[in-house]
């Protein structure tokens, strides 16, 4: 067993087993303490209000310092997004919260999250070739970040694009180009 | 932009990709990161996932707020686990009551039947 002072060097795996094995809370509050602030993030996202989002994470902290399942983690990273974003949609949908309508309908696509690294597999010409087929500015915006390496804020010095500009037109892009390329491998049924 | 620095670039878990650590996500909102190490935060941020919705949310804080929040939420979380820890001491002395009670009625019960017997 591990000793606590040691926590930063373990993974997020070793430090549940450290708390499965001794049940010492400690262990589990250092692991959520590694998340505070994308949980902090995530809800200012949804809820646009500090005071909400700060409750949300409580709620969230609460809810995995009491009631963690007994079974297997193995992202806990994803189990707390998934707790954390149904906990605000949840909000949402009681108290009809003002989120903009984008921030309920990404959710639906955050679950292919996994299959977003393999895409880039795809031979280049299959990729020129889709390239040409989305829209000029989601074009522009990959071939920047990818291709150049460009950071947001480069991106946005070259095309006067805003942030969330250059980051929508790259998840759409990418999410478009997944597709085009998929209906070119005959696979989009699959 | 400041100069590359010391900001650990990866968080610890043990999936297929490392995590994001809070410090170098942090550093890229506070804008102390170099172009290059903007450019691998925000590979992140191609992704639809946390650190994606995360920099959403966080973006719209001011970094003296966000700095607060996050404050105030671990110091709530060690405070949390403070009273935790108290409670299980407390359930502890319960067993340990309960276990001496047990023990005296045994005594107890020893003491009749020998005076019981023995007489």
């Amino acid at each position: 067993m591990p000793s606590l002072a040691q926590h930063t060097d373990l993974s997020d795996e070793q430090l549940l087993a450290a708390y499965r094995d001794s049940r010492d809370n400690r262990w589990l509050g250092a692991l959520l303490q590694r998340y505070t602030a994308l949980l902090l993030g995530v809800g200012m996202k949804y809820l646009k209000d500090h005071t909400l989002a700060e409750d949300a994470v409580q709620h969230v902290f609460e809810t995995t310092l009491t009631r963690l399942p007994e079974g297997p983690i193995a992202n806990f990273k994803g189990w707390l997004y998934v707790l954390m974003r149904n906990h605000c949609l949840q909000l949402l949908r009681d108290k009809r919260y003002m989120a903009d309508e984008t921030a309920i309908q990404e959710v639906e696509y955050s679950a292919n999250g996994v299959e977003d690294a393999q895409w880039l597999e795809h031979s280049l010409q299959q990729m020129a070739e889709a390239l040409e087929q989305i829209n000029t500015e989601q074009r522009e915006a990959i071939e920047l970040f990818y291709l150049q390496k460009c950071s947001y804020e480069q991106i946005i010095e070259r095309t006067g694009f805003t942030f969330m500009q250059v980051k929508s037109y790259i998840q759409n892009g990418k999410r478009n180009l997944k597709a085009i390329l998929m209906k070119k491998l005959g696979s989009t049924e699959k | 932009m400041s100069a590359p620095n010391n900001i650990p670039p990866t968080g610890r878990n043990n999936g297929e990709r490392p995590g994001l650590s809070e410090e170098r996500l942090l550093a890229y909102l506070e804008g102390r990161l170099s172009p290059q190490e903007q450019h691998e935060v925000e590979l992140w941020l191609a992704d639809e996932g946390m650190e994606s919705d995360a920099v959403d949310g966080l973006r719209q804080m001011q970094t003296a707020e966000r700095s607060h929040s996050i404050n105030r939420l671990n110091h709530g979380l060690r405070k949390k686990l403070g009273r935790k820890k108290t409670k299980r001491r407390a359930a502890r002395t319960d067993i340990n009551t309960i276990v001496a009670l047990l023990l005296v009625l045994l005594m107890a019960a020893i003491t009749y039947l020998v005076i019981r017997y023995a007489i």
